[in-house]
């Protein structure tokens, strides 16, 4: 039997204000040490940046999740930290990224979380990270 | 050599040569003897064995010499002539002892054919004085040839000893070379003896002066021998005296490497042994010690002293290892007798190990080793300690109590393992949060303190606490589950809080008290009044104490009267506090602190003795209601104390009716509603106080089949006005009715109050319209008397 696939999506509020480079700066340094970390322990995911907000879906297996979320969990540079959904997934949803990264303004956050927020249940997530993961191919 | 062979069997007596063969080679085994012990010493005992080797060498060659001369027979009279006899033993000495000193000088082939040269010449030398010396009555005539041949022969045998004596490890090898000088001197002696011919001289008398030779030579050889004898032996005592000691030095050796220990043997300053520990611990080998000073292993002057006082100490300090890295030892010095001579020995014992367990089992008692932060006895400490670098001490800092939000919840429905899983993520957390120079620990169960050091309080302060907030806020997951917890954070500022740690934790304390007792999931900082108000509920808990053994307490009873007779039907006891100083004191200003000490249990008890007693006789036997806190419940005695109470004072226990809030049920409901049961068993009523107030939460109703709802007094106010109010109340009443519970409505106050409620179907209604609390010999008379004023017009 192979170990299940678990997804964790949560929100979280982007904790460095002031300075546009700066921020970009370090956007990125949690961009790169996801793709080695993720990569590494055999984490896939999606990082979406819109406004003050982070969006981040993280798939793999239970273990990883938890010890990644751990540390994320831990780290000061975000907060209002918002569990969206954590379960057993059939499918991942981004196979093909360690921590593919959807940048400012090329996906409205509510296309995401408008399905998360309702009462529509597994299927509607499932249904909004596709067309994202789909948005995601298009764009390489 | 025919010559010689003639000479040796035709003028010589062959058994006098056997001995004086014999007396050489003894000699020369000796020196051979001598010389191996010489070469295994220091100079001056070098000095002292090549000297006794060249006496003895010189010696056996002169003996052999005239003993050979005793066997020899001129043919004519003969003797000595005493100085060139005496010339003659002390030039074989003398060039042997310089043939011995190059040779003990130094190895090597050259030194020892010099050597062997000098001894050959040595020889010859004392061959030919002594024939000198012997002085004959006639004429020596001398072959050149063959004086030269025997000394050629018998240096070259001389050398071939040394060569062979002074390399020779065994005693095979010396035998060997003892064997080539013995051989040596024989020859240059008896081939000397064939060069020369006496011719003797007709007048044929002893020459004058000189000693006769065969007493005196008999004599020498005698003595000669005896000296050899006692040479031999000294040499072989001497030898075997030395290996035993060298077995022993040895055995010594090995047991003082064998110690654990390391052992320094110190003559003054100097260091003259030590030991292999001592040397592994110090890096350094035998040699790299030995000679050196004590000042290289123990640098402190004083340290040095004490440790070479005769007397001896035990002193703890640091010595530098190899590296140069300091090691903690214990020396320990006293004085032996060390060559027949006082010396220090000093033992070092590495205590590096024994820190080591030192330092785990500080550890252990210092951390909790379940989140590995440190405890409360570490948290002291180190904040000590951290205080105590310099600058640091008056630096002002900020003491955080924490208290985890729901863990008890976590803990006690999830189990511990888990609890502990979550208690090991919230110090990584909490470690997350603070800078490397603030602290961290886990003062116990779910508390947790930071102490942050930082300037520009209380901001400081404040973004740390709401970082904490921020981070514990942040779902765990633990095995695919989710927890939630949080924590509330209670903050005080050194010094303006409190100077000492004590005083400090006491003052956040009080500030996290206010931070759960307002919500939770937040901080407040102290302030001095939390102090103050701290200090007045500890004195009224004492006062509280005391009132019951001081009978402070008394009951008011409040009239409930029916709405449609609007006759008295019952009366509620309520307590009253009179306390010495202050007055009367509300219930609502000490109930609260009389639930939370438990005192509530002594107080609720007299409540239902006293009322009872004082009801008991009442005219028309109205119901009494009293008051049951939810404490109450969860003393296992409280049935127990209602039957008992109604026993006492031959009360009706179908008078009695119970009030409690929702907040009974809250609580572990199945323990409370048995009790419910056996009260309603006993023949009690029991009604529900308050209700709308709390959760009002159907299913409390439905839960137990109370007698009575009672309205709580928030709703009477705008009841007439407020058109919700009204038709919750309405509602309420409904529902009563539809579980077949009788309703009451308490604090109302005017008329318009009682006629709406009447109008909605209330049955009893309680409140200063209907009648005030009354003294129990008031409330008796009203009884008498009949109906309350105001409900009658
Ligand atoms: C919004 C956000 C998302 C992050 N996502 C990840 C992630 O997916 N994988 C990861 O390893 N670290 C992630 N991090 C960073 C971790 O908190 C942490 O800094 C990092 O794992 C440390 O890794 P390093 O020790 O290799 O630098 C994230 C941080 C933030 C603020």
């Amino acid at each position: 039997m192979a170990s299940a696939i678990y997804r964790l999506i949560y929100r979280s509020v982007f904790a460095i204000p002031s300075e546009e480079a700066e921020a970009e700066r370090e956007l990125r340094a949690i961009l790169d040490a996801s793709r080695r970390n993720n990569a590494a322990s055999g984490l896939t995911g999606a990082l979406l940046h819109n406004g003050p907000h982070v969006v981040q879906v993280l798939e793999g297996p239970l273990a990883a999740i938890e010890a990644v979320f751990d540390r994320i969990a831990a780290d000061v540079r975000h907060t209002a930290v918002e569990l969206l959904q954590f379960a057993a997934v059939a499918q991942p949803s981004f196979p093909a990224w360690s921590m593919a990264y959807i940048p400012q303004g090329s996906v409205e956050e509510l296309a995401l979380l408008e399905p998360m927020r309702n009462p529509g249940g597994p299927e509607a997530i499932d249904a909004a990270l596709a067309t994202l993961s789909g948005a995601l191919r298009r764009d390489d | 050599m025919l010559k010689v062979y003639a000479c040796i069997t035709e003028q010589h007596d062959i058994v006098l040569v056997a001995v004086a063969a014999v007396l050489c080679a003894i000699g020369a085994h000796t020196t051979f003897a001598q010389l191996h012990l010489a070469g295994q010493g220091n100079l001056q005992h070098r000095l002292r064995w090549g000297a006794v080797a060249a006496v003895t060498t010189g010696v056996a060659i002169w003996a052999t010499h005239f003993v050979a001369m005793l066997a020899f027979d001129p043919g004519v009279p003969s003797g000595y002539d005493p100085a060139g006899t005496v010339l003659s033993l002390l030039l074989p000495i003398l060039l042997s002892g310089a043939a011995f000193a190059i040779a003990l000088c130094g190895p090597g082939v050259p030194r020892a054919l010099g050597a062997g040269a000098l001894l050959g010449l040595g020889v010859g030398a004392m061959h030919y004085t002594g024939m000198a010396a012997f002085e004959v009555a006639g004429l020596k005539l001398w072959d050149h040839g063959t004086v030269v041949v025997s000394v050629v022969l018998g240096v070259a045998l001389t050398m071939a000893a040394l060569r062979l004596g002074l390399a020779a490890q065994g005693p095979g090898g010396r035998l060997g070379a003892a064997a080539l000088l013995a051989l040596g001197i024989c020859a240059l002696h008896f081939i000397g003896m064939g060069a020369v011919t006496i011719l003797p001289d007709a007048g044929g008398v002893a020459p004058a002066g000189a000693v006769t030779r065969d007493r005196l030579a008999a004599l020498v050889g005698f003595a000669a021998f005896c000296l050899l004898a006692a040479s031999l032996a000294a040499a072989v005592l001497t030898s075997q005296s030395r290996r035993r000691r060298k077995a022993e030095a040895e055995r010594f050796r090995a047991l003082v490497d064998a110690a654990v220990e390391g052992l320094l043997i110190c003559d003054g300053e100097t260091i003259v042994e030590s030991n292999s520990s001592a040397q592994a611990l110090l890096g350094q080998d035998a040699q790299g010690l030995v000679g050196r000073s004590l000042a290289a292993v123990v640098q402190a002057g004083e340290l040095r002293q004490a440790l070479l006082d005769p007397a001896g100490t035990t002193i703890e300090t640091e010595i530098d290892d190899a590296q140069g890295r300091p090691v903690a030892v214990e020396l320990v010095s006293r004085s032996i007798l060390h060559h027949r001579r006082p010396h220090q020995v000093i033992a070092l014992r590495d205590l590096r190990d024994r820190r080591r367990a030192e330092e785990r089992i500080r550890f252990l008692a210092h951390h909790d080793p379940l989140t590995r932060l440190p405890n409360r006895a570490g948290f002291a400490d180190r904040l000590q300690r951290l205080r105590e670098v310099p600058g640091r001490a008056a630096e002002p800092f900020a003491l955080l109590a924490l208290d985890l939000d729901r863990f008890k919840v976590v803990n006690d429905t999830l189990g511990h393992a888990m609890g502990d899983a979550l208690l090991v993520k919230v110090a990584h957390r909490l470690r997350a949060a603070v800078r490397s120079t603030d602290l961290v620990a886990r003062l116990g169960g779910d508390e947790f303190a930071v102490v942050q050091f930082a300037p520009g309080q209380p901001e400081a302060a404040t973004a740390l606490a709401e970082r904490l907030i921020d981070l514990l806020s942040r779902p765990f997951l633990i095995d695919g589950q989710v927890l939630n917890i949080g924590t509330s954070v209670g903050i005080a500022l050194q010094p303006q809080d409190g100077v000492d740690l004590a005083e400090l934790a006491r003052s956040a304390d009080l500030a996290l008290y206010r931070a759960k007792s307002e919500g939770r999931g937040t901080y407040r900082f102290f302030e001095t009044e939390m102090d103050t108000r701290m200090q007045r509920r500890r004195l009224l808990e004492l006062e509280l104490r005391t009132a019951l053994a001081m009978r402070q307490f008394h009951l008011l009873y409040q009239p409930q009267v029916d709405v449609d007779s609007t006759s008295i039907v019952g009366f509620e006891a309520l307590i009253r506090w009179t306390h010495p100083v202050r007055g009367v004191v509300s219930p609502a200003d000490f109930i609260p602190l009389a639930e939370e000490t438990g005192l509530i249990i002594p107080i609720g008890e007299w409540v239902l003795r006293e009322a009872c007693r004082e009801a008991a006789g009442w005219p028309g036997a109205p119901f009494l209601s009293v008051n049951l806190s939810p404490v109450q419940f969860r003393s296992p005695g409280l049935v127990e104390a209602v039957r008992s109470a109604c026993a006492l004072a031959g009360f009706d226990p179908r008078r009695l009716e119970l009030e409690v809030t929702e907040s009974v049920l809250l609580s572990d409901s199945t323990g409370t509603i048995e009790t419910l049961r056996a009260l309603k068993e006993f023949g009690v009523r029991i009604a529900m106080d308050d209700f709308g107030t709390g959760y009002s939460s159907l299913s409390y109703l439905r839960s137990f089949p109370f007698d009575k709802i009672k309205i709580d007094r928030s709703f009477v106010c705008d009841v007439t006005e407020d058109g919700e109010t009204a038709a919750i109340v309405r509602a309420i009443i409904g529902l009563g009715r539809s579980l077949g519970m009788r309703t009451t409505v308490e604090g109302v106050e005017t008329q318009a109050q009682f006629d709406h409620l009447r109008a909605e179907g209330c049955d009893q209604v309680q409140g200063y319209l209907l009648g005030r609390p009354l003294a129990p010999e008031a409330a008796a008379a009203l009884l008498k008397d009949g109906q309350p004023q105001a409900a009658a017009a």
